[in-house]
């Protein structure tokens, strides 16, 4: 669900199985030329029902 | 120290031993014959701040109760069969999740709707759990007013004791009469032991939950129950009550509890006076039934007469008890019929003389 | 992320939550509410005063999940109990968290009747218009035309009735003060319905009445769909029956915008 809501598109499919089965969500680090950074919106967070995800703002 | 000598209800009798027991919560609904209590407790509960409340139905009201015990309160329901059926669930669960109450039950005649006259044929729900799974409940049945205020005490520190729900067994007629009774003083309730398992928010300390479903594939719920059994075990080795009457010198000793031992004990008095040698065993805990006490006794006779207000029911408990030392005989009064002394002799009479004319033998 | 700059945390665990993976669906809206009402409890400062009573549903292992009391009730019978501890406990929170069967079906008399006496008891609703521990059966919340196990070829409302709006129906009684649905699909709905359940708990924490929060949530196994087109559904299907938005609000708090 957090591919789906992430409006810069920083979250992409795992392609390593994780402990349970499933294929989970991995942050993409280092933004490439012309792709936005997280902003820290933390809708991603919102919809995460496993509340796998800690989000950081910079102070 | 204790009240004056007073004339009270049975009903109302209940209410005020439980109040002066600590009990502060009561939730209930009504039915005939035990209005009265309900009533009274409405009144006399917001006196010494406790809270009532008349719930939407005896489910809901032993659901209350669940939940005031788990929170730590002295917390009590009453009903009368067709009620105490409904409330099989919730007993279960707190039986389950060893959670102490006190469930009154002034029994009716029945099955079904009934009839609102008195009976004693809730004996096997009582005393054998009563809902689903491997439970039971300490049973008390007293057999009077005065008996009435101190078995509602007991039950209450019974229920404490062994974190059990605690079934108080009367009957309508228990619950309609008037006798002169003394009531014990109010019971400080600072000096009660603390409990230290009960739901209060965990502020200061570690989250506590209660529940009864043990899911584990490590044989959880066997061994929970194996724990319940240890502890009914150990309220069967330590609390049966039991009283006896005139058997010292009885050629035939009847069993009764309640209303019915009453009866009985007229019928004995009377029949004394003819010549005849009997003796009462009045059960006082149904469960845990004293079944050791009750073989003692019948070691001097032949014969056992169990006289019942119903079809038969704690007689399959003498049979357990009794087995063939005695030669055992059963005579019953269900729906409602409420029995005279004349009636129980007739019937103590016929064991003596063997004519099968009143009651019947009962073959193993 | 670079070392240089401090960063500061704005979405964690709650501490009312506690750390464990819990077992539910991927998809389902058992976990995003939990996590809603833990953090509502984090807010507002009150986990040590709180004590919950779960459902028997697939959430009846809250007390697995939840970090604060809770004791576990018969099937539908969690607003007695909450009411049985509420009237030891007039000072602390109760609350229950309970599922369509548990709270519209089985346990009615219960819901009615503790709302209509004005519990000071907040009672979250999730419903999933299914019964999903038991495998699929129909709910009373299920949809017109929805298929179920125990409604083959859809709910049909000659045979099996309509589905219930039993927040309606609460929203009669005069002793209930707040009744909002809300849904766990989009972030902006989930955040509106985070808003809901803190207001639910204020509205005790006030002592005004019976407060209720219904949440419409996705159950994709038994709807037999995708987690993505199950939030979709919730979100195009069920706010047709079940639309969004305040039933009752007497509560007299001003709306934040």
């Amino acid at each position: 669900m957090c591919i789906e809501v992430c409006p810069s598109n920083r979250i992409e499919m795992d392609n390593t199985l994780n402990k349970k089965g499933y294929y989970p969500a991995r942050f993409k680090e280092n933004p490439k030329e012309g792709e936005k950074d997280c902003t820290g919106c933390a809708q991603c967070a919102t919809v995460c029902p496993e509340v796998a995800i800690e989000v950081y703002r910079a102070e | 120290m204790p009240s004056e000598k007073m004339l009270m209800r049975g009903s109302h009798v209940v209410g005020e031993a439980a109040v002066r027991a600590g009990c502060r919560y009561y939730f209930g609904y009504p039915i005939t014959p035990q209005n009265e209590l309900p009533e009274y407790l409405s009144a006399r509960m917001p006196e010494v701040g406790g809270t009532f409340i008349q719930a939407e139905s005896e489910i809901a009201s032993i659901n209350m109760v669940l939940g005031a015990s788990a929170a730590g309160g002295r917390v009590m329901t009453s009903s009368s069969s067709p009620g105490i059926s409904l409330k099989q669930e919730g007993i279960s669960y707190m039986a389950g999740t060893e959670l102490p109450a006190v469930i009154a039950n002034m029994m009716r005649g029945g099955p079904g709707l009934g009839n609102i006259a008195p009976s004693a044929a809730d004996y096997f729900q009582a005393t054998r759990g009563g809902g689903h799974g491997d439970y039971r409940t300490p049973v008390l049945a007293p057999a009077g007013c005065q008996e009435l205020v101190e078995m509602t005490s007991l039950a209450f520190d019974l229920a404490d004791k062994y974190r059990t729900p605690v079934m108080l067994l009367g009957d309508g007629l228990m619950g309609q009469v008037m006798e002169p009774v003394t009531f014990p003083d109010f019971l400080d309730l600072e000096k009660l032991p603390q409990k230290d398992w009960t739901l209060d928010g965990c502020e200061g300390r570690e989250p506590r939950a209660h529940y009864s479903m043990l899911l584990g594939q490590q044989g959880e719920l066997y061994h929970h129950n194996m724990h319940l059994q240890e502890k009914y075990d150990l309220i069967t080795a330590q609390e049966q009550r039991w009283e006896t009457t005139s058997t010292e010198d009885a050629e035939i000793i009847a069993v009764a509890y309640g209303t019915a031992a009453r009866i009985v004990e007229s019928a004995i008095e009377n029949l004394r006076d003819e010549g005849s040698r009997f003796g009462l065993f009045r059960p006082i805990t149904l469960w845990p039934f004293p079944k050791k006490p009750l073989r003692e006794q019948v070691q001097k006779v032949r014969k056992v007469a169990v006289f019942e207000l119903c079809a038969g029911q704690m007689v399959e408990d003498v049979v357990l008890s009794v087995g063939e030392r005695a030669e055992i005989y059963f005579c019953g009064f269900p729906g409602g019929i409420i029995p005279t002394p004349a009636d129980a002799s007739e019937f103590l009479r016929s064991v003596k003389n063997g004519d099968n004319k009143v009651g019947r033998r009962i073959e193993l | 992320m670079s070392a240089e700059v401090a960063y500061k945390k704005i979405f964690g665990k709650p501490e009312s939550l506690k750390d464990v993976p819990t077992h539910y669906c991927p998809g389902c809206g058992h976990s995003v509410a939990h996590r809603l009402v833990a953090e509502c409890l984090d807010e507002l400062g009150i986990r040590g005063k709180t004590i919950g009573v779960p459902p028997v549903g697939c959430a009846v292992l809250a007390y697995n999940y939840f970090n604060f009391d809770m004791v576990e009730a018969p099937h539908g019978r969690a607003l007695a109990v909450a009411t049985g501890i509420k009237r030891v406990h007039p000072d602390k929170v109760v609350m229950t968290y309970q599922g369509d069967g548990d709270l519209a079906a089985i346990g009615t008399a219960e819901t009615i009747h503790a709302a209509n006496r004005g519990e000071r008891i907040t009672a979250v609703f999730i419903n999933n218009a299914i019964y999903g521990m038991t495998g699929g059966q129909m709910a009373p919340t299920t949809l017109l035309g929805q298929n179920a196990t125990t409604a083959p070829g859809g709910r049909d409302p000659r045979l099996h009735g309509q589905p219930i709006d039993i927040s309606r129906m609460l929203a009669v009684c005069n002793g209930v003060v707040y009744v909002e649905r809300c849904a766990l699909t989009t972030p902006k709905d989930i955040r509106r319905a985070k808003k809901a359940i803190k207001k639910a708990f204020q509205v005790q924490l006030d002592d005004l009445g019976f407060s209720l929060v219904e949440l419409l949530s996705p159950c994709p196994t038994n709807w037999k769909m995708t987690p993505k087109n199950a939030w979709t559904w919730v979100k195009e299907e069920m706010i047709k029956t079940y639309p969004l938005g305040v039933i009752k609000d007497t509560t007299g708090y001003e709306e934040k915008k």
